[in-house]
């Protein structure tokens, strides 16, 4: 006759959480056998750890591998876990910055020009195989398509490794390693541009004195330039890759610029010495760089592609790990972005693209998947006011004399209604 | 390796509060963290019903699930505090629950509590509990969408503006035409008020039923918003009105005399659960309120 | 009770500006001083007795814990330690007595990491009920970000509710204050609580008070409070309102 409301909620929770432990590493167990599940993730899913490293806004390949093994491979879990992670870590001090001229680079290309001083050095890449499924990793676990990296690189893997994802311990001023080979001299395309008048020579001083810090203050739109690089950094790669698409189609600012540099390499990280004051490199991280030429910023150009203009704006993209798509994608919007700070000036309505909150309130992964999902949460008593909002509406206006406040309407002063206090 | 370095310093080496998790600071935040949602939580008091923005760290639950609510109680409490928190108006909820534990094992000295007369600190999504509250708790909302002009204005920059200049126009504009369009006024749970007679706030998606528990109470409000990264106040013993017209007036939900089918009550917020036989009965959405109330009636 | 200072999260941060602003290394080059404030458990004690007085302005309030060995006001020492951080600013308008800079301003920057800032543009500031001018010249935030409004640190010598006592009677009324609320503070200028009104009418900018006596009361004036000099009834006039 009565109604017994389901209790249990905390028992459910524990249960949830005990099946997901379970099945993962029971799995994973059962499918490797003796070898670690984290080696595993290291040298098969590298590009899984590098795109959760950068959207998890943290460099630490190791954490990244246990993130993605304890999600199940479910990517924006994982770059939860290691976001979440990362907001427990001390903050101890900013890094000297750096340039990408400083990249111990292996691999880098240009699409502006043919040959580039240091010649385009493919390095690893899919970017030119066939995509057909290698049906031999069913038989033999993948052991004929180990060799293939070596073969594409023109320069010596270091340490033997072709695809090492752990940052270099010590990381030299100079160019060369301890076999006595030497790294040809990779300058930077936009250095290039910059020398014959091309394009415009960097500022004498940073336009920002001090960049924002996105992860200690949020954004008061609209933000500066830092602020939004920053926040791409760290954004969702399909994401970004969406908004950038729909500028390249034409959503936007329309003539897409050239890549003028991809470089994909390790970063030195340096820091002030505390007690000498002296610049020391600490260690290093893998990064890609991505530097587009594009239509000068102050008007929009409807040229046919590749008509060269007198000069050129610069859009940046810099992403931690190998995730190529993302960087080029962040430049496509930083391109966009700057256009759309013109743009807002007339007042005028912009493209998604071109819109800075368009683009950095939603390219965040954590916020956006944590937001849509939350959708699951319940929502009985939202959706049960709805309901009894919709209905009875003559009981309502009898009721409101009797149970309600007093209404108000925006000249006349508020009147002390009858609280329950 | 720069990750080797930092791992071996002590998050929060403050060996007076002992038995935490390991290596994680007093109730999960750091101190910066903390100081910075309670320099912002000040601010929010100053100006009642205004979003202040702030840093919001990420935390680990998803955003969306509660990070903001979480932030403002984990700045907020210490040894002696006891917490309830809720989630439409069930400590039973499986996201209260999981709030509760990351408070339980971060936050040694705090007891939980699913008595709301018990607590000092009152964590909720989108409900006031049904007991009358004092001026020594603290109500802690929830928060998914803190902006009450979103629904006219997608731009924060133009929000922002509008708040700034008491341009409220065109959300008014938004409830006259939901009278002309349906005869009354539609907005149900979040429904917009005014602040200390200057700004609108929405109250969380709490139903209409709870708003008026927020005009001139007797405890502290606070409203933490993670995703969107805002945290706003109603301190108590503050105008809290909603909007409408003299000829419209605001009016709460109406259960039709309907009666919670397990303590019989006609006098609080009631939701329906739908029977296998294809009826439904309405019961409290408080439900330690109606266990209570059960007990009194000696139901139980 | 001594309590042993650990280094907390707050001084790495101080340590590790590695050359970035010019901070003082923090509780890094103190990791063993013995001193009686816990940065975790006093912050937030203190944190909690703070927020109950901005929500009931003009109410008095009993700080917890002092910091004892503090300059000037242990208390007023206490508050800034729970406030500040190096991301924060302060600026301390009290006569300095050595020409460097006032002593207290030294060991809150030392062991939170805040860096100083002139009076116009700092986050927190520690000014006199005498010093009108300086409360003037506080930032008061803007329309759209009045969060951004400085907030005045005020050393009192008393504070108390009922009674008589040293100092002005002063009502207040707004958000949080019972009809009809009035409060005694000594060490405060009729002018400056006139300044005050005029620094808080372009309400939502404006800046935010909390006095501090000497036996660690507290009272919080948000600027959403309106605030005004109650005339006593000991020369057998009837009490009026001064602003």
């Amino acid at each position: 006759m009565g109604y017994t409301p389901v209790k249990g909620g905390a028992d459910a929770v524990r249960a949830a959480a005990e099946l997901t432990r379970s099945s993962s590493s029971q799995l994973i167990a059962d499918a490797l056998g003796e070898r670690s599940t984290l080696d595993h993730v290291q040298a098969h899913l590298g590009a899984a750890v590098d795109r959760i490293m950068g959207e998890g806004g943290l460099f630490a390949p190791d954490l990244a591998a246990v993130a993605i093994t304890q999600a199940e491979g479910d990517m924006d879990e994982a770059a939860l876990l290691l976001r979440a992670y990362r907001s427990t870590l001390p903050r101890l001090g900013y890094t000297q910055p750096i340039q990408g001229r400083d990249m111990r680079v292996t691999r880098r290309i240009s699409a502006a020009f043919k040959d580039i001083p240091g010649g385009q050095l493919l390095g690893r890449t899919r970017d030119y195989t066939h995509r057909l499924l290698d049906f031999s990793l069913l038989d033999n676990g993948g052991a004929s398509t180990r060799g293939q990296g070596h073969a594409e690189t023109t320069v010596p893997p270091l340490d033997g490794h072709a695809d090492d994802h752990r940052p270099d311990a010590t990381v030299t001023a100079d160019a060369s390693d301890g076999a006595g080979f030497t790294w040809p001299p990779f300058p930077k395309v936009s250095d290039t541009l910059r020398d014959i008048g091309s394009i415009a020579p960097l500022p004498e001083q940073s336009p920002e004195e001090t960049p924002f810090d996105i992860t200690r203050e949020s954004l008061r739109f609209p933000v500066p330039r830092s602020a939004w690089l920053q926040s791409m950094a760290r954004g969702e790669t399909a994401a970004m890759v969406c908004l950038a698409y729909s500028n390249l189609r034409g959503y936007g600012y329309a003539d897409h610029g050239t890549i003028g540099e991809v470089r994909v390499g390790s970063l030195p990280v340096k820091i002030l010495h505390p007690v000498t004051g002296v610049a020391v490199t600490i260690g290093s991280f893998e990064a890609t760089e991505c530097e587009m030429f594009g239509p000068e910023g102050d008007a929009p150009v409807t040229g046919a592609k590749g008509r060269l203009l007198p000069a050129f704006g610069l859009s940046y993209g810099l992403v931690i790990g190998r995730n190529e798509r993302k960087a080029i994608a962040m430049s496509i919007l930083d391109s966009a972005l700057q256009a759309g700070e013109l743009a807002s000036i007339d007042g005028g309505e912009v493209a998604p693209s071109n819109d800075q909150e368009m683009v950095l309130s939603h390219i965040d992964g954590i916020e956006s998947t944590g937001f849509v999902e939350h959708l699951k949460l319940p929502h009985y008593v939202t959706f049960g006011s709805q309901i009894r909002t919709q209905m009875s509406p003559r009981r309502d206006v009898m009721l409101a004399a009797e149970r309600t406040l007093a209404g108000i309407t925006p000249e006349v002063a508020t009147e002390r209604g009858t609280g329950d206090e | 390796m720069n990750e080797a370095v930092v791992s071996e310093i002590p998050h929060d080496a403050s060996r007076t509060q002992s038995g935490t998790h390991s290596g994680y600071s007093y109730a999960f935040l750091d101190e910066l963290t903390k100081k910075s949602v309670r320099r912002a939580i000040l601010k929010a008091v100053a100006v009642p019903g205004y979003q202040v923005p702030f840093g919001s760290t990420e935390l680990p639950i998803a955003r969306g699930w509660g990070t903001g609510g979480l932030q403002v109680t984990l700045s907020l409490i210490g040894p002696g505090d006891v917490l309830k928190v809720i989630d439409q108006g069930s400590d039973d909820s499986v996201n209260a629950v999981n709030i509760r534990q990351l408070v339980e094992l971060t936050a040694p000295g705090v007891d939980t509590t699913a008595a709301t007369e018990e607590a000092t600190i009152i964590q909720t999504r989108h409900r006031i509990p049904e007991a009358p509250l004092h001026a020594d708790q603290i109500m802690v909302f929830q928060v998914p969408l803190p902006e009450p002009l979103r629904v006219v204005e997608r731009r924060e920059s133009e929000t922002r503006r509008m708040h700034a200049e008491a341009d409220y126009g065109r959300i008014w504009v938004a409830l006259y035409e939901d009278v002309v369009q349906h005869g009354r006024i539609t907005r149900s749970a979040g429904y917009p008020v005014v602040v200390n007679g200057r700004h609108v706030m929405t109250p969380s998606p709490i139903p209409k039923w709870d708003v008026p528990r927020l005009h001139q109470a007797p405890f502290l409000s606070l409203f933490g918003a993670g995703r969107e990264k805002r945290i706003y106040a109603v301190p108590p013993l503050t105008d809290v009105v909603p909007l409408a017209f003299d000829d419209y007036p605001f009016a709460i939900e109406d259960f039709d005399g309907a009666h919670c089918a397990r303590c019989g009550s006609d006098d609080t917020f009631l939701v329906e659960v739908p029977q296998p036989d294809g009826s439904s009965v309405m019961s409290c959405s408080d439900e330690s309120w109606c266990e209570a109330r059960r007990t009194e009636r000696g139901q139980s | 009770m001594a309590i042993e200072h650990v280094p907390t999260r707050s001084s790495f941060a101080g340590i590790a500006s590695l050359g970035r602003h010019d901070l003082p290394t923090g509780g890094a080059l103190l990791p063993r001083e013995v001193i009686r404030f816990d940065p975790v458990g006093d912050t937030q004690s203190t944190f909690r007795v703070i927020l109950s007085a901005m929500a009931h302005p003009g109410s008095v309030r009993q700080l917890p814990v002092a910091c004892a060995g503090a300059p000037l006001n242990e208390w007023i020492a206490a508050v800034l330690l729970t406030l500040l951080d190096h991301e924060t600013t302060l600026h301390v308008g009290l006569p300095a007595t050595d020409g460097v800079g006032h002593p207290l301003a030294q060991y809150v920057m030392v062991r939170t990491g805040a860096r100083a800032a002139d009076a116009r543009v700092a986050d927190i500031v520690v000014g006199t009920g005498a010093d009108g001018d300086l409360l003037g010249s506080l930032q008061r935030g803007t329309l759209a970000y009045p969060d951004t409004g400085a907030s005045l640190v005020v050393p009192v010598g008393s504070l108390g509710e009922d009674g008589s006592g040293d100092g002005l009677r002063l009502q207040i009324s707004g958000p949080g204050v019972p009809v009809g609320h009035s409060f005694l503070a000594s060490d405060i200028e009729p002018s400056w609580v006139a300044r005050r009104t005029e620094v808080v009418a372009g309400y939502p900018v404006g800046v935010d008070i909390y006095l501090v006596d000497g036996r660690g009361r507290i009272v919080c004036l948000p600027r959403s409070s309106s605030l005004g000099v109650l005339e006593t009834e000991t020369d057998g006039k009837s009490p009026s309102e001064v602003h």
